[in-house]
């Protein structure tokens, strides 16, 4: 069992805790739900007041106009959606980023399967990709470029506006995956050029199972999900009313707490990664330092298992995450990482820590010691052992 | 695409592969996943298999000639057979008793 003297959330980049303001209102809206059937006109003149006064709210945060936003069961759909709805054919061509996330990749080699062209976006040592790459590499079959808006498992930013502004002189869709983006730094549709932009709500501390997608005015999208009048057709199936509710209220909590969020982050990940560094010898960070959202730290360790990291800190109080859980269970080492060309041993012993804004100064400290522990002991079990490389 | 899976062998009237399979226990189909997802539910499989017993699993991404052969590495386990059959590929595994993967930290 864990130590649950002490304990400090470092996973905030897997999901955020659910805002308490934000369950207020949703507690607020199931209490309200009227029984009576007779109001049922007004109780759908409620519900479409609550969806449109939601959308508005989301389409602040993305930097898009209300009408563009499409509400889903969140990022992995708004991503399958994107790919799938945009009537791609055999023989047309999409590029995506070596690190995007699978909902982004395995849609990506689904639409391969059934005749399109898939081209991997390669990406330097720190996880950005270079926008004269993606000019040299659009041609005549290119119909869709997808790179996200920062990373899931590094935090690292990318080069989104130049990268816009060459699919739309080209007359190619762009994607852009904002799910790890949202609520961490400023979002703009607009500005970069997103054709689709897609979010998560539980990202920014909103609801599970609810998410958007943006689709810029005018673009055709088809639908995955049909045989409703819902999202003007685009996305069937009666609307997850309390979901989207608690998004809306998340989005625009996100966009005021936004920029005094990020710089309280920020230092306090600047301070966990300075004293991580003094205690454990070549503990190897990922990620650019530069173009990097606030709260994450992605590291690696060498001879202590990711893995064993994680769950030695767990019993300390400290809850982390291996970056990629999917990765993780199937001891695999992570695709960002791998694409990034990081070598399978060091991948194998990485660690992810996303600060959220409820940790404090004197965390930093145990934290750090925390990890200098379990990793002093796992190297020593991992020198011992024989044939000992993961 | 979805998968099921099934406690059973494939249906009758595929092809014969060159060499004979071994006899199954248990048949996952993955087929329509990417890795490493087939290699979770291989993982969550075996977990509640009996030691010896043999999973059947097909899985048409071509990764898992590379994963699956690891994994089985990793955990103990012996792959016993590997077979491709058009687009899909037909792995064979017998679980043996786990080694402790993940050092256990005693505090």
């Amino acid at each position: 069992m864990p130590n649950l003297g002490r304990s400090l959330y470092l996973s905030h980049g897997l999901t955020r805790p659910l805002d308490p303001r934000v369950a207020r209102l949703m507690a607020g809206l199931l209490q309200e739900s009227p029984r009576d059937p007779s109001l049922l006109p007004s109780d759908s003149v409620v519900a479409e007041r609550v969806l449109e006064e939601a959308r508005s709210r989301v389409a602040a945060l993305a930097g898009a106009e209300a009408e563009e936003v499409l509400f889903t069961s969140g990022a992995t759909e708004a991503n399958n959606l994107a790919l799938k709805g945009s009537g791609l054919q055999p023989g047309d061509e999409i590029l995506v980023g070596s690190t995007e996330h699978l909902s982004v990749q395995h849609p990506a080699r689904t639409l391969e399967k059934l005749g399109a062209r898939l081209r991997w976006i390669p990406v330097d040592g720190e996880g950005r990709v270079d926008p004269g790459w993606v000019v040299q590499a659009i041609g005549p079959a290119t119909r869709l470029v997808a790179v996200m808006a920062a990373n899931h498992e590094t935090g690292t930013l990318q080069p989104l506006e130049d990268i816009g502004r060459i699919c739309r002189e080209r007359g190619v869709r762009f994607l852009v995956d904002a799910a790890a983006a949202a609520g961490q730094l400023p979002l703009d549709a607009r500005a970069w050029g997103a054709d689709l932009l897609s979010l998560s709500a539980h990202k920014f501390a909103g609801p599970r199972g609810v998410g958007a997608l943006v689709v810029r005015r005018g673009l055709r999208l088809l639908p995955l999900i049909e045989g409703g009048v819902q999202e003007g057709g685009r996305r069937s199936g009666t609307e997850n009313l309390y979901g989207i509710a608690g998004m809306g209220e998340a989005a625009e909590l996100a966009r005021r707490d936004m920029e005094r969020r990020a710089e309280r982050v920020g230092r306090l990940r600047d301070r966990l990664w300075e004293e991580i560094q003094s205690l454990v010898p070549g503990a190897a960070r990922h990620g650019s330092t530069r173009h990097s959202l606030p709260g994450h730290l992605s590291f690696s360790v060498p001879g202590a298992e990711g893995e064993a990291l994680v769950l030695g800190l767990w019993r300390r109080g400290v809850v982390a995450s291996s970056g990629s859980a999917c990765f993780a269970h199937a001891g695999k080492p992570s695709h960002v990482l791998r694409a990034m060309g990081v070598s399978d041993e060091l991948a194998l012993c990485s660690i992810l820590f996303a600060v959220g804004e409820e940790m404090e100064e004197e965390d930093i400290g145990w934290a750090a010691a925390a990890t200098a522990e379990v990793a002093a002991r796992l190297r020593l079990v991992s020198a011992a052992s024989p044939g000992s490389g993961t | 695409m979805t998968t099921s899976e099934i406690n059973r062998p494939p249906q009758a009237g595929v092809a014969a592969p060159a060499a004979p399979r071994p006899v199954a226990h248990r048949y996952l189909d993955t087929v329509g996943l990417f890795c490493p997802i087939p290699i979770l539910k291989t993982a969550e499989a075996v977990r509640r298999m009996q030691t010896s017993e043999v999973l059947h699993v097909v899985s048409d991404d071509r990764v898992i000639l590379i994963d699956l052969p690891a994994w089985c590495k990793s955990h103990g386990h012996r792959l016993l057979h590997t077979e491709q059959e058009g687009r899909q590929y037909h792995l064979f595994v017998q679980k043996f008793e786990r080694p402790q993967r993940t050092p256990v930290i005693a505090d």
